[in-house]
Parts: C-alpha cells; sequence; structure tokens
C-alpha cells in the first residue's frame, strides 16, 4: 500500500506501514544511523498525518516483523484478546489517541483498551503525542503488582537500589545497600548488577542480599542481573531468588543476541515461581532499552520506537514486578542527547504502562552523550509527574561499575518530597519501625548507613 | 559541538615533551578515595568508616534536606566536567610531534560524527588509506597503534610511556612492529582495517575509553590475532585500566607482549589466551 500526503504544497509518499512509523518518529539518531528517519521535519510532519488516519486493524495486520519469521511476533498476535481488540479495530490512530487523553476516559478504560494492542499501534500513537501528553496519559494509568510487596499504588514511588561494586566485593555491595536503606531507597528491588558472571558469584550475592533483608526484615525483593540462565542455576543450588531478571528487545534476533528465547523465558518463570523466595505472583523482572534490536543489527528495518514497543509486547506474556528502559546507556548514536534521551524516557514509561506492564525507568546517561545532571534530574521530575512505578537508587547516582550517571538515592528522597510520593505500603511502614520515616518524611537519623550496625535498630 | 582541544589544566600536565612532567602526573598521590563523610553525627563512626572502606562507590555523603550538601555537589560537577571533556579533547599537535608514527583518521569529519557513526570510525578516510599505503611498514608481526578512542587525554597521558614499553617489550620477544600508527577519532575496530591494508600477523590499538565519573584518563589495549574486517570482539583480548591510579604502561605492555607471543604462536586470539 502506499499513502501520499501533501503538506504546505509538497507532496511526500510512504511506501510501507514500517516506513510511516518509522518517518512519523521523533528525531533520535537510532533512526538516522539505520536511514529509516524521516529526512526533514516537513517528511516527519506529512507522515504524522498519514499515520493519524491508519487503523488499528491496519496495524495489527501490518507487524514489524512476519509472523512466520519471528517468535516475538508470534507471542504478541497470539495474546491479543480478538473480544477487546473488536471494540477498536476500525480507530484510526488519531481517534485512539483523542479518545485516551479525553477527561471522561478512565485510566481502567484505558488500561483495558491498552492490552489488547498491537505493539504498532502503541508506537505510532506515542509518536503522536507531545511530552505532556504522555505524562498525562500515562499518570492515567496504574499498574498495580505484588511479589513481597505491593508497588505501583497511587502517590507511591519506588526505586531499585542497585549496589554495584567493581569487583562484586559483598562487604561493599552490603555497605551500598545500607546507604541506600537509609534514604528510603529500595522498595522496588535490591537489584545487583555482576562485575562477574558466574553461578558462585550470583549465588553469593543473592545470599548476602536476603541475609541483610532477614536480619532487618526488610519487605522488599532482591535480585541479581546476571544472565537467566545463571539464576536458573543459582536456584537449583538454593541460592533464595525474589525476582528472575534477562534483558529482552523486540525481536527474535535481538534476543538470539542475548541468549533467550520464549521457551527459556517461560522455564525461567516457572523456575522462578516454583523454586523462588518470593510470595509473589509477580516474579520477573526485565530490562529493555531503544536501540538495543538495532545494535543487534536485528531490527529488520524497523525504527527503534517500534522495537521497544515489542518488547512491551513480548515482555507482558510474563506479568513482570518490573520493567525498566534502561534510556540513556546504550549511547549518543542511538540517543544522542538529552533531549532524545527525555523523550525516550517518557515514551517508553507510557507505552509500557499503556502494554499493562509495572514500568520504571533508568533515567540515565552516559558521559560520551550530551547530556548532564541537569537533564538527568528534568528526566526523574517528569516521570514523577507521570507516576512511574520507580527509578534506579545509586550513591550520588555514579556507577562505578557500568561507568554511567543514573539516579541518586538523594533524588528519590527529593522527589517523594517534591511529589508529596510515599513508598510502597510495606516498605514505608518498615522505614516508620526503622525510624527512619515519620509523617511522610525522612527522619533526622536518614541517610546515615550505620544505623544498620551489627547492633541493629532500637 | 564545540571542538576542543585538550583542556589547558591537561596540556598543563602532561602535553610539554619535558617528560618528568609526564612521569610526575604518575607519581602524584591518589586523591583519598573516601573522603571524610558528610553523615553529621553518626550512630556509629567506627562502623560508619568500615563502609566507607569497604566500597569505592559515593556512600556516606550525608545530606542538607534531601539534597546533596553544597561540596558533594561541587565535587560531582568537578567530575562530571572531567569526563565530558576527555571526551571532547583531541590528541595535541606537540603530542603527535613528539611520537614517531604515521599519522591517519578514520572516516570521521568531527567528534560529534565520530559519536554518532560508530562505523565510520571503523574504517580509514581514503587519504589515510593512500598514506599508509605509502608509508606504512608491511608484513610485520605486529602492527602497533595509538589512537584518542572516546578519550583523547587518556592517550596523551599514557602514550608516551606506553609507547617504548610496548616495543621494547614486543622486541625482547622476537616479535617485529614496523612504524607505528596514530590515528584520530579511532574506535576499536579501526585496527582491523589497518591490519588488512598493511598485512600484519596481528594488530594493537591503544585507546582511550568511555570516561566514567572523575576519570577521563584510562586506556585499553586491544590485541587481535589475523586481522580480518569486522572482527568480533570475543576473538580479541584486551588489557584496560592504563592509568596514572590503575595499571602502569610498563606493566600492560608486557602483559600485552605475553599475550601476543602466545596468540602468534597459537595462530589466535580471544578467550583460547585466557
Amino acid at each position: 500500500m502506499v499513502w501520499t500526503q501533501s503538506l504546505h504544497g509538497e507532496h511526500f509518499t510512504f511506501s510501507s506501514v514500517k516506513q510511516v512509523l518509522a518517518r512519523a518518529s521523533e528525531a533520535r539518531s537510532g533512526d538516522e544511523q539505520a536511514g529509516v528517519a524521516a529526512a526533514s521535519m516537513r517528511e516527519r510532519a506529512a507522515a504524522k498525518l498519514v499515520l493519524a488516519e491508519i487503523t488499528l486493524r491496519t496495524l495489527r495486520e501490518s507487524p514489524s516483523v512476519p509472523y512466520e519469521q519471528d517468535e516475538v511476533t508470534r507471542v504478541i498476535e497470539d495474546g491479543i484478546d480478538d473480544r477487546i481488540f473488536a471494540r477498536v479495530a476500525g480507530w484510526s490512530v488519531a481517534e485512539l489517541r483523542n479518545w485516551i487523553l479525553d477527561d471522561d476516559t478512565s485510566g481502567e478504560d484505558i488500561a483495558r483498551v491498552g492490552r489488547a494492542l498491537p505493539p504498532e499501534g502503541v508506537a505510532g500513537l506515542a509518536s503522536l503525542m507531545s511530552n505532556l501528553d504522555l505524562v498525562l496519559a500515562a499518570r492515567k494509568l496504574r499498574v498495580v503488582v505484588r511479589c513481597n510487596a505491593t508497588l505501583g499504588l497511587p502517590g507511591r514511588i519506588s526505586s531499585r537500589l542497585q549496589p554495584n561494586h567493581p569487583t562484586d566485593d559483598v562487604a561493599g555491595i552490603l555497605a551500598a545497600v545500607r546507604d541506600g536503606l537509609s534514604f528510603g531507597n529500595g522498595d522496588a528491588v535490591i537489584g545487583v548488577n555482576p562485575a562477574t558472571e558466574s553461578v558462585d558469584n550470583v549465588v553469593a550475592i543473592l545470599r548476602a542480599v536476603k541475609g541483610l533483608m532477614r536480619r532487618y526484615l526488610v519487605p522488599t525483593q532482591n535480585c541479581v542481573l546476571a544472565h537467566v540462565t545463571l539464576q536458573m542455576k543459582a536456584l537449583e543450588r538454593g541460592a533464595p531468588l525474589d525476582l528472575m531478571f534477562q534483558s529482552i528487545a523486540g525481536s527474535e534476533g535481538a534476543n538470539r543476541n542475548f541468549g533467550v528465547t520464549v521457551a527459556l523465558l517461560d522455564e525461567a518463570l516457572d523456575m522462578a515461581r516454583r523454586l523462588g523466595t518470593a510470595k509473589g505472583p509477580n516474579v520477573m523482572y526485565f530490562e529493555t532499552g531503544q536501540g538495543t534490536a538495532l545494535s543487534a543489527n536485528a531490527h529488520h528495518g524497523t525504527d527503534q520506537l517500534t522495537m521497544e514497543a515489542r518488547a512491551y509486547g513480548l515482555a507482558r506474556r510474563y506479568e513482570p514486578f518490573l520493567l525498566n528502559s534502561v534510556v540513556g546507556f546504550i549511547g549518543p548514536e542511538y540517543l544522542y542527547d538529552g533531549k532524545q534521551i527525555t523523550r525516550a524516557g517518557l515514551e517508553d514509561h507510557f507505552m509500557g504502562k499503556l502494554s499493562g506492564i509495572s514500568m520504571g525507568c533508568d533515567a540515565c546517561y552516559t558521559n560520551h552523550a550530551v547530556a548532564d545532571q541537569n537533564d538527568q534530574e528534568n528526566l526523574e521530575m517528569l516521570l514523577a509527574a507521570a507516576g512511574v512505578n520507580y527509578l534506579m537508587g545509586i550513591p550520588l547516582g555514579d556507577d562505578l561499575m557500568l561507568n554511567y550517571n543514573t539516579t541518586s538515592f538523594h533524588n528519590n528522597a527529593a522527589l517523594r518530597q517534591v511529589f508529596g510520593y510515599r513508598p510502597t505500603p510495606e516498605f514505608e511502614a518498615w522505614l516508620e519501625r526503622m525510624g527512619l520515616w515519620r509523617q511522610g518524611r525522612l527522619t533526622s537519623k536518614a541517610g546515615d548507613p550505620s544505623v544498620f550496625d551489627a547492633r541493629g535498630l532500637a | 559541538m564545540s571542538q576542543r582541544r585538550i583542556p589547558a589544566f591537561l596540556e598543563d600536565l602532561i602535553a610539554t615533551p619535558d617528560s618528568k612532567r609526564l612521569v610526575s602526573a604518575y607519581d602524584a598521590p591518589a586523591p583519598p578515595a573516601h573522603p571524610t563523610p558528610g553523615v553529621e553525627a553518626p550512630h556509629n563512626p567506627a562502623f560508619l568508616e568500615r563502609l566507607m572502606k569497604a566500597t569505592p562507590s559515593r556512600v556516606a555523603t550525608g545530606r542538607t534536606g534531601t539534597r546533596y550538601r553544597t561540596a558533594t555537589y561541587l565535587t560531582l560537577r568537578g567530575d562530571h566536567a572531567i569526563a565530558k571533556d576527555a571526551v571532547e579533547a583531541e590528541i595535541s599537535d606537540e603530542l603527535a610531534a613528539t611520537l614517531d608514527c604515521v599519522h591517519v583518521v578514520s572516516r570521521c569529519s568531527d567528534r560529534a560524527h565520530y559519536l554518532l557513526h560508530p562505523n565510520e570510525g571503523r574504517r580509514l578516510s581514503d587519504e589515510s588509506r593512500r598514506r599508509l599505503e605509502q608509508e606504512g611498514t608491511r608484513d610485520v608481526d605486529v602492527q602497533v597503534i595509538l589512537a584518542d578512542g572516546l578519550a583523547a587525554p587518556a592517550l596523551q597521558i599514557n602514550g608516551p610511556r606506553l609507547l617504548p614499553a610496548l616495543t621494547e617489550a614486543l622486541r625482547a620477544r622476537g616479535i617485529s612492529t614496523g612504524r607505528p600508527i596514530l590515528a584520530k577519532m579511532a574506535r576499536v575496530g579501526l585496527q582491523d582495517d589497518i591490519g588488512v591494508l598493511l598485512g600484519a600477523r596481528a594488530t594493537v590499538i591503544c585507546l582511550g575509553e568511555r570516561p566514567g565519573l572523575g576519570t577521563g584518563d584510562s586506556l585499553s589495549i586491544y590485541l587481535a590475532i589475523g586481522p580480518k574486517l569486522d572482527q568480533d570482539n570475543a576473538e580479541k583480548n584486551c588489557i584496560s585500566n592504563i592509568r596514572p591510579q590503575g595499571l602502569s604502561p610498563e606493566a600492560a605492555a608486557d602483559g600485552a607482549a605475553d599475550l601476543l607471543r602466545r596468540g602468534l604462536d597459537l595462530g589466535r586470539g580471544g578467550l583460547d589466551l585466557v
């Protein structure tokens, strides 16, 4: 099918849904690198006009990678509830946008439809929305999930405590855990990226973090972000594991690059539910990021926004407790500067929630991107306004192991203060018992990791 | 993006041909990994000190309200400045003049282009290709390449000591090298293009790593046996963290030469050498 669109007397032609989606997407370096971006602002505006009139039925019938070739497409297509989809199949993307932003449309209404939307529709919708649209629409949506604690309730914001250490020294990891807990961080998960990928290492870190959680009765989840097969082996060895982690992407080829398949993820979920220590039922943790498929050369000529939406389409099969895009980690060849990272962070958060996922965001940047601490804090504030379930939490935001900058313990505390948000109910009660939190704010004891000394707290 | 040279404060430290000043960059005492704790009236001061010693992460910095203390904030800004300036810096003419190298550049036209198009940093410009065909040494055992990578100051600081150390370490192991190459706007993969062009049996590229907060001086050496275009990183070996507060250039040179000797004997690199 071919679409022609005139704009101010100039004619633009688009030869496929894939091309319309790519040209309509807001500017970003990854799409330019891939050669799929609009050549001008005029072409981008024209593509948005075309996209606005395309129906959701057409988008569903135009998967970015053919059904026969790609198991991610099959998971998504087979998972769509036809009765719900039938209600919106004839809507254009413009009509969907108008309906979502209408004050009379509730978050529950949107969530019901969202779970039946194809990722091409989700990404197309995001491309017709401004940053404020993305914040407002996401704010309507709540995705509440349960593991050991309850995440995603209104008026609350949580954090993943990320106590990475350059050599996985357990005492060093626990020092950063204590620091984070003393700032009220860590209610989404205490999740460690290991410097060395080995089963021994995964077991040792899981045990150490769980040991501290048990000693102080911390109502949260532990996780080690190693490859899923190593965590499965750790579980078989009896390691205490609450959340099962894996990086995923929007095509079968990109997932192969990560060393995972749908069958393997199915097995991992099953094992986490059977052998894991969490109450559940939500026991999976995924990370994604725009540009991942392109960097694996498995994007099939698709723009990175659409590929990201497809990753969420895959993730919802597993009803994850956590999913965050690691939005600024991938580098300037995919998201060039603070403006592109901010836009992508807001898109990812909205698209994930619309897909029915408990969304967090690793609002972050590398030192070779054109971004700084102010861009970082701006995105954190925008995500908090949008009702993000969690952000990362690191001492001063400086990850010495992964060499990038993300949300700090302080910033998570400040966002709660600015927005009047609180931790998960279980964690809030625990902080009060520890004397670190009273009447919705940190006490004078907070920010002192030595309160978690061998003597324990009063 | 502006095209900045090495920041003045680093030039002071390193860009003079006077190697004594260069050595002083290495001999300077390391800053304390753990400044005084910012926590006011800690519950357990001795335990707090133990926690700070247990990790290089910036724990126990205290707070004012929920924000960083002023000193903490300004330290962060300074550390970020080092990293950002390192990314934008270029190899100085003084350094280029000091080292006896063939000068080449990748297909990137400036730093912004370099950041946006990694693939262009993995191939020589047409002009550099011609120059190398005329001035480069063919069919050596190991072609040595010095490059800016993502932090030119890393080469400025470590390069003048690394190059003679590496040349000597290779010579001592009976490995021929030929004339070294200095490459601007280079990614690791540029070694593949150069290695194939000159018919080298192996290449090493020594280049600046993506800076972390407070570090713009970390150099890595990538070793590739049997050059081919876009060789997989899994087939290569890397020695990283060459910097005044990390591995010395001499130790790195010895380590690289050992790996290369074994790699050349074995006919391949990567995991088989580890």
